[in-house]
């Protein structure tokens, strides 16, 4: 058991190794008084992998995740991507080595599943109708959705070491949905004479979804720049998570992985 | 020289289509088996055409294979019979249903079973067991063949096959002692290549 004096002491000492940290990093921030608060412009882009299984409702006719003895080769692919890019402002102090961001970020996701019956086939066959005495399949080459929103990120970061002109930081956020802006399902057949039908096999697949997408998310990452001028960052998620899991029409997932790159442009102090 | 050309190309675009078609064909022919996590050896009951069939016979699984043609269905006279090919600890074994007072035309006209049970005690209905080479005609104690869905099946717009899928079990006398035959489900294209009016 950990006796009080030992406590006190370990304590004490923690607390001198920290106080001689903060003072070595405001010997090295340069143009900036410590205790100044300044605001940084910090555009971005990135991109989002979520981490995603199709959902069970797509009736595709070989259910592709379950075992069973396959002797025609054939496969199912499903992806998402997301892409971002934004704007934020941060309220930066270098004597707390962190700051607090707010911005606008615009992400589109694009969804799409795809495969084949047989290693020499270029389709699927998804059931789109399903009456007393009929079933409907059509060949369908892909399946695809794409829906984009608008968020408010807010972020704080923190930067764990200051080594020349590179900061580590760690940085959490969250994105707080603001609108959905685009929704739109695509499917690709086989057979072009199946385009009439589009309207009728997507009714099969398209289900409600949540129309804000809100997450949140942890970032580790790196700056590069001088004190006080133009720098750059490169950052990766921890990974990330949806609000939900019921984003997309085509696939269901709570995760995500990605990286983002910034350009940090310092725009003024505030004392 | 141009009409050489012209020729091979066609000739080429012809095989090229052929193979399209017989790929498109095997596809929805083949089996698909998934495994029953609730009865174990056995595939679940599926709608979707996926040409497997199952049961247990006295706890032993009887079940299609992924190399033979699971399903048979021959109309003769009056009389259809279901025939089902699998397999059961490691031997051939061949079940074969006949039911006596319907004559379906075709494999689409195969609907007109959907949603009926058939009392396999009733007159008129006969099983047969074939192990190996050895065949058996069953004298049933009870049982029933269910027609749960039948159903045609459209391929972008176009009628491809019927699809018939349901349950069965019995009890019968097998070699002087009573067996059952339990938990039967089947889910089977019915086609071109797998139904005959003779």
């Amino acid at each position: 058991m950990i006796q009080a004096s030992s406590l006190k002491i370990l304590l004490t000492m923690l607390s001198i190794i920290h106080w001689g940290i903060i003072s070595q990093a405001q010997e090295k921030t340069g143009n900036h008084e410590s205790n100044d608060w300044y605001v940084r412009l910090i555009p971005e882009a990135g991109f989002h992998f979520p981490v995603h299984q199709v959902k069970d409702h797509i009736a595709i006719r070989q259910n592709i995740n379950a075992l069973y003895d396959d002797q025609l080769g054939s496969m199912l692919q499903a992806s998402t991507i997301g892409l971002s890019s934004g704007c934020k402002a941060e309220l930066a102090n270098d004597r707390f080595k962190s700051g607090i961001s707010l911005g606008l970020r615009y992400t589109s996701y694009k969804t799409r599943i795809s495969g084949s019956v047989a290693a020499s086939s270029d389709f699927l066959y998804l059931r789109y109708g399903q009456g007393e005495n009929e079933t409907k399949y059509a060949r369908i080459r892909s399946l695809s959705e794409r829906n984009d929103y608008i968020g408010l990120p807010v972020e704080i970061r923190y930067s764990l070491l200051h080594y020349q002109d590179f900061r580590f930081t760690v940085r959490i956020g969250m994105e707080i949905g603001i609108s959905r802006t685009f929704q739109e399902n695509e499917i690709d057949f086989h057979n072009k004479d199946m385009k009439p039908n589009a309207a009728e096999v997507l009714q099969s697949v398209i289900v409600p979804t949540k129309a804000l997408n809100t997450n949140t998310y942890a970032l580790l990452g790196a700056e590069y720049g001088k004190q006080g001028k133009t720098g750059l960052a490169f950052e990766v998620f921890l990974p990330g998570n949806f609000s939900s899991n019921n984003h997309f029409v085509l696939s269901e997932g709570r995760s995500f992985y990605g990286m983002k790159f910034s350009v940090i442009v310092p725009i003024t102090e505030i004392k | 020289m141009k009409n050489s050309i012209l020729i091979i190309f066609t000739v080429f675009l012809v095989f090229s289509l052929n193979s399209c078609q017989k790929s498109d064909d095997f596809a929805l022919s083949e089996t698909i088996f998934i495994h029953d996590p609730y009865f174990p050896g056995l595939p679940i009951y599926s709608e979707w055409g996926y040409n497997t069939f199952g049961a247990y016979i006295d706890r032993k699984p009887f079940v299609s294979t992924q190399s033979e043609l699971p399903a048979k269905v021959l109309v003769n006279s009056d009389t259809v019979h279901l025939i089902l090919k699998g397999r059961m600890n490691g031997q051939a074994v061949e079940l074969r249903f006949s039911i006596k007072g319907y004559a379906p035309v075709d494999y689409f006209d195969l609907v007109s079973l959907n949603q009926d049970t058939i009392n396999l005690k009733e007159t008129g209905r006969a099983l047969k067991l074939k192990i190996s080479n050895q065949t058996y005609d069953l004298n049933i104690i009870e049982g029933e063949l269910i027609f749960n869905k039948v159903q045609k099946l459209f391929v972008d717009e176009e009628p491809s096959k019927s699809i018939i899928s349901g349950y069965f079990r019995f009890k019968t006398f097998f070699e002087d002692e009573p067996i059952a035959v339990s938990h039967g489900r089947f889910d089977l294209g019915i086609g071109y290549d797998n139904f005959y009016n003779y």
